[in-house]
């Protein structure tokens, strides 16, 4: 293995790398703590050029599994489909972002380069090929979405969701840590030499022989990464740190971060409970517990907000069950099914979600103090400006699950993996569960339609919003109405990625 | 041409979605344009359908004209459509609705016609795709689809209370075909090892006979039935349907009473009842009690009511009944006569919604009260919604006669299943539900009719009650052991037992079902008695402008169907006749239930031309082995084995 050969396997997290620096120094250049001129685009674009590359290299990736730095980083199925997944929210959140900035005045390159960053940590998280390398994923993707959350240095509650989610994070990365260094030692205990690549942890996991601190440290890891995709009952942080967070922030972090993590975990479990069929069945049922408490706590809490980014952030749990369904179907029956299943379905809550907070980022003007946007704000919105409302429409329609919508195909190809791992009863309560989602999602469109009073709100004019917005619509449609494509590319990569 | 030639059947759909979008791009303001833009594409789409009709050769059984392109490989679904004559009569409906519906919004529609018009033909998409679509997963995308439009269209446009109406339609709906869609996934990959994943209906039916999914079977059917019993919707399951009626604007409640709620009695014959007929077959019978008591309960319901478009929704739950009740007698008089009365109750329903409309623009109000002696200033609208209220309630020589006349002969004289212990032992959960829900329904009706819930007082009420219920009780539930049964449940005690083909289920419930007809008589006449004949009792009344051109532009081509199809039904009983005969026989066959034999079909009538058909058809066929007429000879599943 050389260097160069090496390099060439991480061009995609490259050239995101570079580009990052690239526009810090930009921003050097440009006059550090002076705010951005509002026609300011050449980072955004720097940065949207980059992710495009970086995205056309990962969508154009071959089959088969290549490792590089000894197996410190694979370049996979996984990482290839779960990897593309996280430019796509990023490039999203870098067009809705930049329309943010500009309205706001708040400089340009340390957002952009951050988000550039952090995307890089989940590049990396997906395709670790170690567990070293998987703490190292989430710690770089976690770092840089703190700052991000905290991004309004003037708002008390940014400051207060950026230390919460830090304080609240670090936590869970110290779980991480934790559980590595079990898992570690027992892999140790078990094959008789230290080893912590996924294979290596693999062959210790096919002995079946776990000691119970071996099981507490798959554990912590699991619960660390549950925290980072905010599955109950680590679920706590969300609600107040997607309020405060600005709204491009708390869109890149819901759906990055989840990709990312969800990626963690699959190639966690893959590498330990897939191997130990003592533990498995056990697991294939906590995470089914999981999965049914946080779709049904997630929905019904989700019902109860008032305001906008806390009912998406109450959403975005009930996704993660979701796909938690998809994640005891792949423990129960590993195979490639499930990881399409779970790729198409993060690819399509990532278009949805980001188009939702692009609608609400929309109403945020200058100088707006508002924390969050009311629902009542929204009362009439969809008559003013028709185009917005049709994009929030099919956005709704498509987190509550309605063909042909991105987010129904993902449910059908969820539930599908599910059905065939044998596990019915939990989709039937996922099932059930959708449709209490679905009434907090119409009442959106309630207020959007069916009010009789319009209220005052203005909404931004801005090619970036236009163009994040069209890009999410045209994403959640095609990828529900051709789902093939993208499922024709996970198969390609993913082919022979368990065996 | 050509290209249009082999795909018909997506022109048909997708145009007014191209309409749609079409309507986007006009201005806002101009409202006119909109709206002969939206007519012209409905009335392009009728010619289609027409166009489909006269290509279509009603002597083929199975589907015809189809067309099918792989849509998602790696999950085997395909986009694939056909038709055969229940999908034919039906899309014919639905077009031939569409520019009415359009036309009647000139005056009821005031703001937002663009959007409207979108949501309009978006719908009708939704509708006809689902009519046509033979995969399952296209199917169920349609079906789902139709929501949305519905939605808006009752939330927008509805009366006081929309919005409750539209998310208790929407979330009523959405939760009953979630449930369904779980089935899908699980019967397609229950019956993957048979060659491969496949969403193809016609396939995924072939491999279920074939496959042996035990009690599954049941829980699958189950899953279906119930979504479908909603969208019809079914006694215990209507409760959304009232409200949504009540509240969506005239347009919508013609779409919605005239196509929306036959894609659940179709999907009943196309999806529930034909995929799973080893499980549907213990269920016949309770969903026979349940229409049964849709027919009284909804025409009970309606006699009783003050609001004239409340009345005509109840209306639709007796209706559908009798649809239900045909569908799961299986005989091909009665079945055929279901899919005619489905059109018949879209043009007959549909007349008397836009009907209703007319008089709401002009008074805005619907309260029987408020009316009286219209037929002195309005004589052409008297006489239409007479004709088209007789025509509901069936008078011989108009639409409603000829559907309901087959769904009752057709019930009377069919054949029930014969079941063997296994069987029996799932009827008997059969049993309880039906009776569990008899009893409900008995006491829901005495206390809705009899007004219990005021102008008593507590004490008064809770007596009352006690003696519905104890009441309720001698009729319905089986009481003392033994017994085995009240007089509604009694007839369902013979399939207990191996030895009773309990027959006289049918016969019984029909008698029922019968007395639902005369019900249906007193509403409506009770209606047009109130509103108008007797002296003009409000002033506001006198001044009232007939019918205009637009609007008898509206209602003569329904009125005229209306006649045309009590008149002359043959050709739209031959168009669904042979998919009828064949569905029933295939069903039964597949079923074990007893085949049809020629005397079980009731004897000398030469009233429906459909019997006469039935019976050539059989002269034609080798004697089948089992003769109706001596039980003893009967073929039994137990006996074969």
């Amino acid at each position: 293995m050389n260097l160069v050969q090496d390099l060439g396997l991480l061009a995609p997290i490259l050239v995101v790398t570079i580009a990052a620096a690239v526009v810090l120094l930009l921003t050097v250049a440009h006059g550090y703590g002076r705010p951005a001129p509002q026609t300011s685009g050449h980072m955004s674009f720097v940065a949207l050029a980059a992710l495009a590359v970086a995205g056309w290299l990962l969508w154009t990736a071959g089959p088969g599994s290549q490792q590089a730095f000894s197996g410190a980083i694979v370049v996979d199925g996984l990482g290839i489909s779960f990897g593309l997944t996280a430019i796509v929210g990023a490039f999203l959140a870098v067009l809705l972002a930049t329309s943010y900035l500009n309205e706001h005045e708040l400089a340009h390159g340390e957002f952009i380069a951050l988000v550039l960053l952090s995307t890089v940590g989940m590049l990396v998280l997906s395709m670790a090929g170690d567990l070293i390398t998987l703490f190292i994923g989430i710690e770089v993707m976690s770092l840089a979405v703190y700052v991000l959350a905290g991004y309004r240095r003037s708002s008390r509650r940014s400051q207060e969701a950026a230390l919460k989610y830090f304080v609240y994070g670090a936590f869970a990365s110290a779980f991480v840590l934790f559980g590595v260094a079990l898992v570690y030692g027992e892999v140790g205990r078990l094959l008789g030499k230290p080893g912590i690549t996924m294979q290596v942890v693999a062959q210790a996991f096919s002995r079946d022989n776990l000691s119970s601190l071996g099981w507490i440290g798959v554990a912590m890891v699991l619960g660390g990464l549950g925290f980072k995709v905010a599955a109950v009952p680590f679920h706590m942080w969300a609600p107040d740190v997607y309020e405060g967070a600005p709204t491009p922030s708390t869109g890149f972090m819901a759906v990055g971060v989840k990709a990312a993590a969800f990626a963690g975990l699959l190639r966690f479990v893959a590498a330990t409970l897939v191997h130990a069929p003592d533990g498995r069945e056990t697991f294939v049922q906590i995470f089914e517990l999981l999965a049914i408490l946080t779709m049904v706590t997630g929905n019904l809490l989700a019902i109860r907000q008032s305001q906008l980014k806390r009912m998406l952030a109450y959403s975005s749990i009930a996704h993660a069950g979701y796909v938690f369904v998809g994640l005891a179907a792949f423990v129960a029956q590993p195979q490639g099914r499930a990881v399409e299943a779970i790729g198409y379905y993060l690819l399509g809550y990532t278009a949805m979600t980001l188009g939702a907070f692009g609608v609400i980022l929309a109403f945020e003007r200058r100088g707006d103090r508002r924390l969050d946007l009311p629902m009542e704000r929204l009362s009439g919105t969809g008559h003013k400006y028709p185009a917005l409302g049709l994009a929030m429409s099919l956005f709704m329609l498509s987190l509550a699950g309605i063909p042909p919508t991105a987010g129904f195909f993902g449910k059908l190809a969820i539930f599908a993996a599910a059905v065939e791992a044998g596990r019915v009863p939990v989709v039937v309560v996922a099932v059930l569960a959708s449709v209490a989602g679905a009434f907090y999602y119409l009442r959106i469109l309630v207020m959007m339609y069916m009010r009789a009073t319009g209220s005052d709100e203005t909404r931004i004019h801005s090619p970036w919003l236009a163009a994040g917005l069209w890009a999410c619509a045209a994403l959640t449609a095609v990828a529900g109405i051709i789902p093939e494509s993208y499922l024709g590319f996970a198969r390609r990569v993913l082919a022979g990625w368990l065996t | 041409m050509g290209f249009l030639e082999t795909h018909l059947l997506t022109a048909i759909v997708f145009l007014p979605l191209l309409g749609a979008f079409i309507c986007l791009a006009f201005p806002r303001s101009e409202d006119s344009g909109v709206r002969g833009f939206a007519l012209m594409v409905t009335l392009i789409d009728l010619g289609l359908a027409i166009w489909l009709w006269s290509r279509f050769s009603p002597n083929v059984a199975g589907m015809q004209l189809g067309e099918r392109v792989d849509w998602i490989p790696s999950l085997g679904i395909s986009y694939a459509m056909g038709i055969d004559g229940v999908a034919m009569i039906l899309v014919l409906l639905t077009a031939f609705l569409a520019p009415i519906v359009v036309l009647s919004t000139y005056s009821s529609v005031e703001e937002r016609a663009r959007e409207f018009m979108v949501c309009l033909l978006f719908l009708q998409t939704g509708m006809l795709g689902a009519f046509v679509a033979t995969d399952l997963f296209l199917f169920y995308t349609f079906y789902e689809i139709m929501l949305v439009p519905m939605y808006f269209l009752i939330g927008i446009w509805g009366g006081r209370r929309r919005i409750y109406a539209a998310l208790k339609f929407f979330l009523y709906t959405m939760g009953g075909s979630l449930l369904m869609l779980v089935a899908i996934i699980y019967t397609v990959w229950a019956v993957k090892d048979q060659g491969g994943l496949t969403f193809d209906w016609a396939v995924v039916t072939q491999r279920l006979a074939n496959a042996n999914l035990g009690s599954t079977e049941i829980w699958l059917f189950l899953a279906f039935a119930v979504a479908f019993a909603i969208k019809v919707p079914m006694f215990p399951f209507h409760t959304w349907l009232p409200d949504a009626h009540v509240e969506a604007p005239t347009g919508a409640s013609v779409i919605l009473a005239g196509v929306l709620l036959k894609i659940g009695t179709f999907g009943f014959v196309r999806y529930a009842l034909w995929m799973f007929p080893k499980a549907a077959v213990a269920f016949l019978p309770t969903i026979g009690v349940l229409a049964v008591i849709g027919i009284i309960y909804g025409a009970l319901v309606a006699m009783v009511q003050s609001d004239l478009k409340r009345l005509v929704a109840y209306s639709s739950v007796s209706h559908l009944g009798f649809v239900m009740l045909g569908l799961v007698s299986m005989s091909v008089t009665g079945v055929a006569g279901s899919v005619l009365q489905m059109v018949n109750h879209g043009i007959s329903s549909g007349a008397l919604f836009l009907l209703v409309g007319v008089i709401y623009e002009r008074r805005h109000t619907r309260a029987l009260d408020d009316f009286g002696g219209l037929a002195k200033v309005m004589p052409r609208y008297a006489f239409l919604f007479v004709l088209l209220a007789l025509s509901s309630a069936g008078l011989p020589g108009l639409n409603g006669f000829v559907g309901e006349f087959m769904i009752v002969m057709g019930s009377f004289g069919a054949m029930g299943p014969t079941m063997d212990v296994s069987n029996g032992e799932l009827a008997r959960i059969g049993i309880s539900v039906a009776g569990a829900v008899g009893l409900a329904a008995v006491v829901l009706m005495v206390m809705k009719v009899a007004g219990l819930r005021s102008g008593m007082s507590l004490w008064q009420r809770v007596g009352a009650v006690v003696m519905v219920v104890l009441a309720a009780l001698l009729v319905v539930a089986p009481p003392i052991g033994g017994f085995g049964g009240g007089l509604l449940v009694r007839p369902l005690v013979g399939l207990t037992s191996d030895n009773g083909d309990f027959r006289e289920i049918f016969a019984l419930l029909t008698v029922f079902a019968g007395t639902g007809v005369i019900f249906a008589a007193v509403y409506l006449l009770i209606a047009v008695q109130r509103v108008f004949f007797g002296p003009i009792r409000h002033a506001e009344n006198e001044g009232l402008q007939d019918l205009s051109f637009r609007e008898q532009t509206v209602l003569w081509p329904l009125a005229i169907v209306a006649i045309l199809m009590g008149l002359f039904p043959q050709p739209f009983i031959d168009m669904v006749n042979p998919t009828v005969d064949a569905y029933a026989r295939q069903f039964r066959a597949r079923a074990n239930l007893p085949a049809i034999a020629m005397s079980d079909t009731a004897v000398q009538q030469p009233l429906t031309p459909a019997q006469r058909d039935e019976l050539n058809q059989r002269r034609r066929l080798p004697a089948p082995r089992a003769h109706g007429n001596d039980p003893n000879l009967r073929v039994r599943k137990g006996s074969q084995e």
